[in-house]
């Protein structure tokens, strides 16, 4: 075969395989990200709401993702931007759970079988998720593994959350009241918001791969009961200069729980520097105000915080400024073992 | 033929067969065996159980073994600190790792030329006129003189050891020479050559800057003063009066070390300088909104200087201020220049990989609204501040280490150590518009890639520290940590060095991590940087990196390597077997007991009564004492501010060793010895 023959036959070869290779990418959807929404539509029971994966270009390449659930909400796309996870009802009457589906349709699964509704799930960096669940009033944030499917509770105050997020710090963000909080993925370290959070902005949701944030290592044993909160210095507030209590004005510290119902833990002495050290029961509604020498109550948190089993938290102050990082000084308080206040339950 | 009478005959497959059949089974079962022995070894050494079983991978690629040592034959260049010549024209980097001064054309990035020097060039500075230049030899407690018309070197003056920053007077007559491991600043008059002066300077002096009125000359130390047992750190800078070339001034800045860098502005009387704020006082519990440490700027105001203050805005001459944000930390800050109108100033993070961008008027008015006293200590503290004054954020990969400007003024010159590179900032854009490629090794080896970890803060949370925040030159920072959750307030920590620590495991004052795969693995995540664990093959070049750390020049050590007088009467002492009456002393109470060389540890826990009251435990890792004299404070919580502490204050019962019998002047032999080992 001559020389121009085989680079015929060559070219040949090659442009079929380009061919191949352009059907096949289209097909598959590759390097196209499809635009993810839910859209409602009627069926003889009634309104039902499916996820749809449309391709922006090709409004007639839309696919129906969910065709056998009745209801789909606050859809989410994986890091990689391969995988889809909602909320969703298998029938009208049921409860509202997590499931997972894959951008093109294929792999619906559910993901939580719990006995309330389940709603706006976020991917964890450890390739679990954090969603809300509803049971009887208020809610709670719970986190289910990446391996193990495990579901654990990871909030325990007692408002109603709500706008759960993922930040791009891989900690958790929700909102209870006005303020808008944050905490780690294993439920330490609640804190009141510094940065700007990573709301969802409504714009339209794209099955596209995005920066993965940061994964934490707990600390938390569930073996223990529980947990170490320390303050550095009660005096120190964010109020109005001048109307911050004077110094040695604070006596107490006092702790109350809200399990079963709302009572008094205890009382822990504050140290001349305004220093306490104590050990409370964890995954209990805490609330904590400081006591006047004359036993007046001087300030009171006005949302109920929690220590996970094992977490050993501290704080600047009461109220403290949310952009002051703390002094470095030794804590008096911390020269001695916690005053610990143990549940009357 | 039958199977039976096939396997009969001949007698040889008979016997193959038999001992397939038994062998199979036995060598399937050592295999299982040994399968299991690994997994339970490597989940033992790592702590997780994440890790396949791969020999390989730890006993020769990280070189425990080093007959493999494959990655120390490549040589990168690492280039920490810049020049730039009066034309404009030629950029001088020192390459640390190859020892030379590197000769770069600015506009076109070619190298004219690499000028050996000796080991570790650290700091470079040029005559007034370009044509001699100033190479600091860390390792070789020298300065080379060079020619830079002939590109070749003119001579070697002595100075202390560990030659880091220097500077030269405004008239060229004098340099200064901050000796970070002697703890001195050597001032040479250049025309004979000759040291005038040894000044004693804060601990680890590091950068050094003449101000251009030939006054007073400012030098950075990196570690503090020693302090009493759990108070706050206190750095000095060292403020020395260039006419009569003594220490006028020591300004103590508290709660605040690794001061790297300094910069004179221009137009005003101001230095800045670069600082950590760490919060080793503090339980580890947290890392979020710097609680382990912060990472800012020391302001000096060079006019009030002689009030000296002691309080991060106390007085009139100093005040402290923040480069992290809220969210966002900007790890180990080393290295400042100002524009030539000192409108702008720029801040190098080797641990972020950025360059912060400072609008100096900003960050003055911030200080003239904040009334000293109560709240200059608030701002000095507050996150919230930078975004007052810090104007931008320049990504810079690679580890940016010194800057230094054009004469115009149009370019800062950044030296990205790990990545072999200058990078060109454009000061009218503030951008990087240019990479200059040195033209190092390509390969990236196990270590360095290790080293690039180590120096990078982007796996602990939020970024706000790197390893080597807490071990700057893989050393340590000096202090005392309350690092995990076992009792708050309780089992402090002394820093422990990094240099030479291989064959030294097991590690930690409780000898609870039998290797470093463990100790930065999933220790380093849970109780540390909060995020999250290395992957394997990270954590191994990581391992790989921290073993390949070396020992630095033991500056009390002779050349020749013999003792002293002193030393040689110390190490009579440290191998005593009777004491001053003539008794024997216990086998378990001589030092080479416990002490045995070469490494100076039996790598066992012992309980020699310093347990104290914050401890839990009462037996600790016996630590090695190799180049002991450089790593102070002493005892596992450093309660020990001096090596003789350790006996006078906190060994009374003779249990650490037998000390009572001894005299002062004995003792001080005793440490004379211990600090050549």
């Amino acid at each position: 075969m001559g020389k121009a023959r085989w680079l015929t036959a060559f070219m040949a070869a090659s442009a079929s395989g380009a061919l191949a290779l352009s059907w096949w990418s289209r097909s598959s959807g590759a390097g196209v990200a499809p635009l993810i929404s839910v859209e409602t539509g009627a069926v003889s029971s009634g309104l039902q709401s499916y996820l749809v994966a449309a391709v922006a270009s090709d409004s007639s390449a839309a696919t129906v993702l969910t065709p056998e659930l009745a209801a789909v909400k606050d859809p989410e796309v994986s890091f990689d931007g391969q995988r889809i996870l909602f909320a969703g009802q298998r029938a009208p009457k049921d409860t509202w759970q997590i499931w997972e589906v894959r951008h093109d349709g294929k792999r619906l699964r559910q993901r939580t079988d719990e006995r309330f509704d389940c709603s706006e799930p976020h991917y964890l960096a450890d390739g679990g998720f954090v969603f809300r669940g509803q049971r009887e009033g208020s809610g709670a944030l719970y986190t289910c593994g990446p391996e193990d499917g495990r579901v654990t509770r990871i909030t325990f105050n007692r408002e109603p959350l709500a706008e759960t997020g993922v930040d791009g710090d891989g900690r958790i963000t929700f909102s209870m009241g006005m303020k808008r909080f944050t905490v780690n993925p294993d439920g330490t370290g609640i804190a009141l918001l510094t940065g700007l959070s990573a709301a969802r902005d409504g714009r339209p949701l794209v099955a596209a791969p995005r920066p993965r944030p940061m994964g934490h290592t707990s600390i938390v044993d569930e073996t223990k009961s529980t947990g170490l909160l320390f303050g550095l210095n009660a005096y120190k507030t964010d109020r109005a200069e001048g109307s911050a209590p004077p110094a040695g004005s604070l006596a107490k510290v006092r702790v109350w729980s809200a399990l079963p119902e709302e009572h008094p833990l205890g009382d822990a002495p504050l140290e001349p520097d305004g220093s306490f050290y104590l050990e409370v029961p964890a995954d209990t509604p805490l609330r904590l105000q400081t006591v006047t020498s004359g036993g007046e109550v001087a300030a009171e948190m006005t949302t109920w915080i929690w220590v996970r089993p094992n977490e050993s938290r501290g704080c600047i102050g009461c109220h403290e400024e949310r952009s002051l990082a703390p002094e470095n000084r030794l804590p008096q308080a911390l020269t001695k073992p916690p005053v610990a206040l143990r549940s009357a339950s | 033929m039958t199977i039976g009478a096939w396997v009969r005959r001949p007698r040889w497959r008979r016997l193959v067969l038999v001992a397939l059949a038994v062998g199979t089974p036995a060598a399937a079962a050592v295999a299982i065996r040994a399968h299991h022995w690994a997994t339970a070894h490597v989940e033992m050494m790592t702590g997780d159980p994440r890790w396949e079983p791969n020999c390989a991978a730890c006993h020769l690629g990280a070189g425990i073994r080093p007959t493999l040592g494959w990655h120390h034959e490549v040589r990168y260049l690492s280039p920490l600190n810049l020049a730039v010549s009066p034309d404009g024209r030629l950029l001088y980097a020192t390459a640390s790792e190859s020892d030379a001064l590197l000769v770069i054309e600015a506009g076109s990035g070619r190298r004219v030329a690499a000028i050996p020097v000796g080991s570790r060039p650290h700091g470079v500075c040029l005559s007034a006129d370009g044509k001699t230049s100033y190479v600091t030899n860390r390792w070789s407690a020298s300065v080379s003189v060079l020619d830079l018309e002939r590109l070749v070197p003119l001579r070697t003056l002595a100075v202390g050891s560990g030659p880091a920053g220097l500077a030269l007077s405004p008239d060229g007559r004098m340099l200064y020479v901050a000796n970070s491991f002697s703890d001195d600043i050597s001032v040479l008059e250049l025309e004979s050559g000759r040291e005038l002066r040894r000044l004693l300077a804060g601990r680890r002096p590091f950068d050094v800057a003449a101000a251009p009125d030939g006054k007073r000359v400012y030098v950075t130390n990196l570690l503090s003063d020693p302090v009493p047992f759990r108070a706050p750190p206190v750095t000095e800078l060292t403020v020395i009066d260039a006419e009569r070339q003594v220490v006028a001034e020591r300004v103590r800045f508290p709660n605040a070390h690794l001061m790297e860098g300094i910069a004179l502005a221009p137009n005003r009387p101001l230095a800045l300088a670069t600082m950590v704020r760490p919060k080793n006082l503090l339980p580890a519990v947290q890392v979020a909104r710097g609680w382990m440490l912060t990472n800012g700027l020391g302001l000096v105001s060079l006019d009030h200087l002689g009030s000296t203050a002691t309080s991060p805005g106390g007085g009139a001459a100093c005040a402290a201020v923040l480069l992290d944000q809220v969210d966002a930390f900007y790890a180990d800050p080393c290295d400042a220049v100002f524009t030539r109108d000192g409108s702008k100033a720029y801040i190098s993070h080797s641990g972020a990989d950025a360059i912060s961008v400072v609008d100096v008027s900003r960050l003055l008015a911030l200080l003239r609204e904040t009334p000293e006293g109560a709240a200059r200590e608030r701002l000095a503290d507050d996150l919230g501040a930078s975004r007052c004054f810090v104007t931008r954020r320049i990504p810079a990969a690679g580890c940016p280490k010194g800057l230094a400007l054009s004469p115009d003024g149009r370019y800062v010159y950044v030296a990205a150590e790990l990545a072999d590179r200058i990078l060109v900032i454009a000061t009218d854009r503030d951008t990087v518009v240019r990479t200059i490629d040195l033209g190092g090794p390509r390969e990236e080896t196990l270590v360095r890639r290790g080293a690039r970890l180590f120096h990078r803060a982007s796996h602990t949370f939020e970024g706000q520290f790197s390893c080597r925040s807490c071990h700057p030159d893989g050393h340590v920072d000096g202090l005392s940590y309350d690092l995990e959750p076992d009792g708050l307030g309780r089992n402090l920590v002394d820093n422990r060095t990094l240099q030479g620590i291989r064959d030294t495991a097991p590690f930690k004052w409780s000898g609870v991590s039998p290797s470093l795969y463990r100790q930065c693995g999933i220790r380093f995540a849970a109780f540390i940087t909060r995020g999250e664990r290395f992957a394997p093959d990270d954590l191994n070049a990581l391992v790989a990196y921290i073993l390949s750390i070396p020992r630095i020049p033991n500056p009390n050590r002779r050349l020749d390597g013999r003792f002293t007088e002193p030393q040689e009467r110390g190490r009579v002492l440290f191998e005593r077997t009777m004491d001053k009456k003539g008794h024997s002393i216990p086998p378990t109470n001589r030092c080479p007991t416990c002490h045995p060389p070469a490494l100076f540890t039996d790598k066992q826990k012992h309980d020699v009564g310093t347990g104290f009251e914050t401890d839990t435990l009462r037996e600790f890792d016996t630590p090695q004492l190799t180049d002991v004299a450089l790593a102070p404070p002493y005892l596992h919580d450093g309660r020990a501010a001096t090596l003789e502490e350790i006996w006078t204050r906190f060994g009374t019962t003779d249990r650490h060793g037998v000390v009572n019998d001894l005299s002062k002047q004995q003792l001080n032999d005793l440490i004379e010895y211990l600090s050549t080992l």
